[in-house]
């Protein structure tokens, strides 16, 4: 029987996740690869996610399509330095109302906004045709994360692009490596640290020693469980192949370490030892994080990012005691809807500032040819729904932070006549990392961009 | 009434679809056609699995020769920290260093945690904690080794006898020819291509073994041809040695074990009650009892749980690791102790340090180290009234009679309810002059919320004399609390003064029992329960409700039941 060599474009296409670069001795630098962008620049991919939706009136600009002008809506405001590199997105009939759809979900699915996180960034959820009340919360295909880190591994062999973080993230995911196969976050700082920017006093020899032992490891190990899958039934084999491209993502990163040449400066996240239970803690982690991901991208540790924030699985998951909000916690908030707006607003402009900015701010200040960072990114920022006391599924607030190497236009207002599913938003993005052949993403009862809207 | 007949009755109580932990929380609203069922599930009809949940259930005829699959999975956190333990005497790793598992609390969530599939991140763990326990091991090797090489030409030898005696440990199983073969193969690798010694390249071999299938995956096949028995294959005795050990211990099998499967003592019902019979007499079954406990009513999130410190501003890590651990050890002790179901609800006896005595109004307890008391069995009585269960399922604010109701619907009667429907006006605040009872009989009367809460807020309700953090209150906001409710249990509704009486109730019921079973069976599993385990679930129930609700009958009834002993083949498998 003629075998897939392990390391062929195909085989690596089929499903290479790539996850977390956590080993410290093997980092990469890919800015000695082939690059993506127009102007030879790495392009990267930044998914922030939160839950419980927005406040409308203090989300979503005012006044018609076209160049930002004026104040930005209130939760935005912490963006207000960088509002030539926003894009946001608005109906363009009635601005401000939550049943109002946009860019959305998947329009005809009965089912609340919690059910729809998975699909933020793959575009398509195990929504049981429109007619199960109650669908799983599974994602039915990859997110583009996952996407842009196999194109990544495939055209210019670069093994670990994918980083996926998490800050209590949500039991479920945004970052899927295939349908009812979620991508693993990693929650720990500390140990982020020490994968991305891990220092060893091992000389070169003892290095070559390590990754000698350890392709030898990984090489019977990747035996052993081709071996053990073969009789294994149908759903038993998915499992193990996904083990399997997980070794080889090691094996892959073997191959391509001792590459760094980055110039780059990791951050402090200090103090050491934090409790992250402890809510009084959750600032810190979420700075800590914040800056990692920062850090990763521009040290050229990593291309495709997510960022999951607040696991709200069973509510009474998150309070905002540094915002004087003790009680009740984000789920009640959103839950209490315009009766709340100010607290809720509160707290949306909060992670604007202590995650969206924190990050946009560092990428900015990175020069990169004539721009910055941020100029070869595409930041995406989005909650799980619209209005929290609707779990209304339009009106998906994605704002788009950067220009992606000059793809978008940005600095402007965009508003759409008509219904758009977010697969479409997706695909553009996958176009926008020079992944232009693809035709859309997610579900395939959704295929369509809207470059024409974003780019021009 | 038959036991099939029961059931039956049971799922007539609530028809519908979908599960439910309480995703909407104490906002969460049901709107008309409010729906649930019982024994309800994430599988299939055919036995099938899934790790984020699912909507199938375990309806159908029950068929005393079927059994349900056995999808692959790999050791749980918990699973491989104790087989580390046990195998290498390695306690040096904790939970976040090795792969983890999700415990959903969302809709349709699986009630136990579950290992979800290997990732890079999880690779990378795997490869660290076997790099990180094979240079502990470097030390002591001749803990693990059968032999000392009395010079080099002997080393090669002494190598076989390792992977002779150590393989069948750590894979928990007999070796096949080719893993003896290839694990040769990389001794020689690491002599010849690494230029290791003898020590090193062993120390490779340990490092390998630990990443490998054999020993992160629960595949611990038997040599030789399936035995087939109709539709259904019988597990091999080293498959049941490890099933009963990571049911009953959470670790792997110990020599006795080992023992038992190589002399095929474990193929009968017989020789696995016995082996059930000594392992529950293990320390280490309390382990496994009381993680079962944790898991099933979500006691174990609790350090994740914000409170309002203006409101408690007691609460703190230290506190939820005493409610946890006070939690944990009452229901272990309940079970592996009386037995008695009725003690497991409405028992008097635990044991509270200071910080925990002070939160249950109990004087005369100091110091951090716990010790026995005796609540006021006119305010606790049972698992339902301790802290942790109160803590985890009441509001940062207050008491939640949504979650505490949602709770014992989902998790003490297995029944399972939709999603909230859209645009679900949320319940008042807390305010003076109103307790929460009164809030949420106000958010009650709105239509869109009355048809399912009128299932979840009468049970809820009779938990009202505890506030958030579960201390005993017999006024909320100046007003005398009123905890009385009722509940639909078998059929019928029926009322209750407070959570004692409630608590009565559930330990009576056969209904409750069933569920009971049925979480255990899910438990033993480690997958939802299907059609094919229905004849099963019976039979423990059976097993159970005829022997005095003794929970370590249930417990044996789960261990000895077909679906247990039996899988049905999946599909596209092989069999040998």
């Amino acid at each position: 029987m003629k075998t897939e060599s392990k390391y062929s474009r195909r085989a690596i296409l089929k499903r290479l996740g790539i996850g977390a670069g956590f080993l410290p001795l093997l980092s990469t630098d890919w800015s000695r690869s082939r690059a993506a962008s127009a102007g030879g620049f790495p392009l990267r991919f930044i998914g922030i996610t939160w839950t419980d939706g927005i406040c409308p009136p203090d989300f979503y600009p005012t006044g018609a399509a076209g160049p930002l002008s004026g104040t930005l809506p209130f939760s935005l405001t912490p963006l207000a330095a960088w509002s030539s590199k926003l894009l946001l997105m608005r109906s363009a009939n009635k601005q401000q109302s939550p049943i109002d759809l946009n860019v959305m979900i998947d329009l005809g699915a009965p089912y609340g906004g919690h059910f729809t996180y998975p699909a933020l960034l793959t575009g398509g959820v195990s929504s049981p045709d429109g007619t199960d009340s109650v669908p799983t919360v599974t994602a039915t295909t990859p997110s583009i994360d996952q996407l842009i880190s196999d194109n990544l591994a495939s055209t210019a062999g670069i093994s670990n692009a994918q980083l996926n973080v998490g800050c209590r993230p949500y039991a479920t995911s945004t970052s899927w490596r295939s349908s009812g196969i979620k991508n693993t976050s990693q929650t720990d700082p500390y140990k982020l640290f020490t994968s991305l920017f891990g220092v060893t006093d091992m000389s070169a020899a003892q290095l070559a020693a390590l990754h000698a032992r350890r392709k030898s490891v990984l090489d019977f190990v990747g035996g052993e469980l081709t071996n053990f899958s073969t009789n294994l039934g149908t759903d038993d084999k998915v499992k193990v192949q996904s083990h399997l491209d997980s070794i080889r993502a090691l094996e892959a990163q073997l191959q391509s370490s001792g590459m760094s040449t980055a110039v780059c400066t990791p951050p402090t996240i200090t103090p050491a030892g934090l409790n992250f239970n402890t809510i009084t803690n959750y600032p810190a982690h979420v700075t800590f994080m914040s800056d990692l991901v920062a850090a990763a991208v521009i040290c050229g540790k990593a291309r495709a990012v997510t960022m999951d924030l607040i696991d709200n699985g069973g509510g009474n998951s998150l309070t905002f005691p540094w915002l004087n909000i003790p009680s009740p916690d984000l789920h009640a908030i959103a839950h209490q809807g315009s009766t709340n707006y100010a607290q809720k607003s509160l707290i949306d402009q909060w992670f604007y500032q202590q995650c969206v900015a924190e990050v946009v701010a560092k990428l900015a200040a990175a020069p990169e040819g004539n721009g910055t960072v941020l100029d070869n990114t595409v930041i995406l920022v989005a909650s799980d729904m619209s209005e929290g006391s609707a779990h209304y599924v339009g009106n998906i607030p994605y704002v788009l932070i950067g220009g992606g190497g000059g793809f978008f236009k940005t600095g402007r207002l965009v508003t759409f006549p008509s219904q758009v599913p977010n697969n479409y938003l997706l695909t553009s993005i996958l176009h926008a990392m020079g992944m232009t052949d693809v035709t859309g993403v997610g579900d395939p009862k959704y295929v369509g961009n809207i470059d024409a809207q974003l780019t021009t | 009434m038959s036991d099939s007949s029961k059931i039956a009755n049971i799922r007539s109580v609530f028809r519908g679809s979908a599960a439910g932990a309480l995703v909407c929380a104490a906002a969460v609203v049901f709107g008309p056609g409010c729906t649930g069922k019982i024994g309800a599930g994430g599988g299939s009809g055919t036995g099938a699995s899934s790790g984020t949940g699912g909507t199938g259930a375990s309806t159908g005829t029950a068929d005393p020769a079927a059994a349900g699959l056995l999808p692959l999975r790999r050791l749980t956190s918990r699973e491989y920290l104790n087989t580390v333990r046990d195998l290498l005497s390695d306690t040096t790793l904790g939970v976040a260093d090795v792969p983890g598992e999700s415990d959903d609390l969302s809709n349709n969530a699986f009630p136990f945690r579950q290992p979800n599939v290997i990732g890079t991140l999880d690779a990378g763990n795997l490869q660290a904690a076997a790099e990180a326990l094979a240079t502990n091991i470097t030390t002591k090797l001749s803990t693990v080794l059968p032999c000392t090489p009395a010079n080099a030409a002997a080393e090669a030898g002494c190598a076989s006898q390792f992977i002779a005696t150590f393989g069948p440990k750590i894979y928990r199983r007999p070796l096949g020819t080719t893993e003896v073969s290839n694990l040769t193969a990389l001794y020689q690798t690491a002599r010849t291509t690494l230029a290791l010694d003898f020590n090193g390249a062993i120390d490779v071999l340990i490092e390998a073994m630990l990443q490998s299938p054999g020993f992160v995956y629960h595949w611990e096949m038997d040599p030789g041809a399936a035995i087939k028995d109709g539709n259904v294959v019988q597990l091999g005795d080293y498959q049941i040695a490890n099933r009963l050990s990571y049911f009953l211990w959470g670790t792997m099998p110990d020599a006795a074990l080992f023992t038992a499967a190589a002399g095929g003592q474990l193929a009968t019902v017989d020789g696995v009650q016995t082996q059930v019979e000594r392992m529950l007499a293990d320390s280490k079954a309390q382990d496994m009892v009381a993680d079962f406990i944790d898991d099933w009513l979500d006691v174990n999130v609790i350090s994740s749980r914000p409170k309002d410190p203006t409101i408690y501003s007691m609460w703190n890590q230290d506190l939820a690791t005493d409610m946890e651990n006070e939690f944990r050890s009452y229901g272990s002790g309940a079970v592996l102790g009386t037995g008695l179901f009725s003690d497991l609800l409405t028992g008097t006896k635990s044991s509270v340090n200071q910080a925990l005595a002070t939160i249950y109004g109990v004087t005369g307890v100091t110091g951090t180290t716990p010790k026995p008391v005796t609540f006021d069995s006119t305010q606790r009585g049972g698992l339902l009234t301790l802290a942790g269960f109160l803590t985890v399922t009441g509001a940062t604010d207050g008491s939640s009679p949504v979650r505490r109701g949602h709770a014992v619907l989902t998790r003490l009667l297995c029944n399972t309810l939709p999603n909230p429907p859209a645009n679900v006006p949320p319940p008042q605040p807390p305010m003076a002059g109103l307790t929460t009872r009164q809030r949420f009989l106000a958010h009650d009367q709105n239509a869109c919320t009355g048809a399912c809460h009128s299932a979840m807020d009468p049970i809820g309700f009779g938990f009202e004399h505890y506030d958030g953090i579960g201390q005993y209150r017999t006024t909320d906001q100046s007003l005398p609390v009123d905890a009385s409710g009722s509940i639909v249990l078998d059929g019928q509704t029926q009322t209750f003064n407070d959570a004692l009486g409630l608590a009565t109730m559930l330990a009576a019921s056969p209904q409750v029992q069933a569920c009971f079973a049925t979480q255990w069976m899910r438990y033993a599993l480690n997958r939802w329960d299907s059609s094919a385990d229905l004849a099963s679930i019976q039979g423990a129930t059976a097993t159970f409700q005829a022997d005095g609700l003794n929970m370590r009958d249930l417990i044996a009834g789960v261990a000895t039941s077909r679906t247990f002993r039996y899988r049905a083949p999946a599909t596209g498998e092989v069999l040998p």
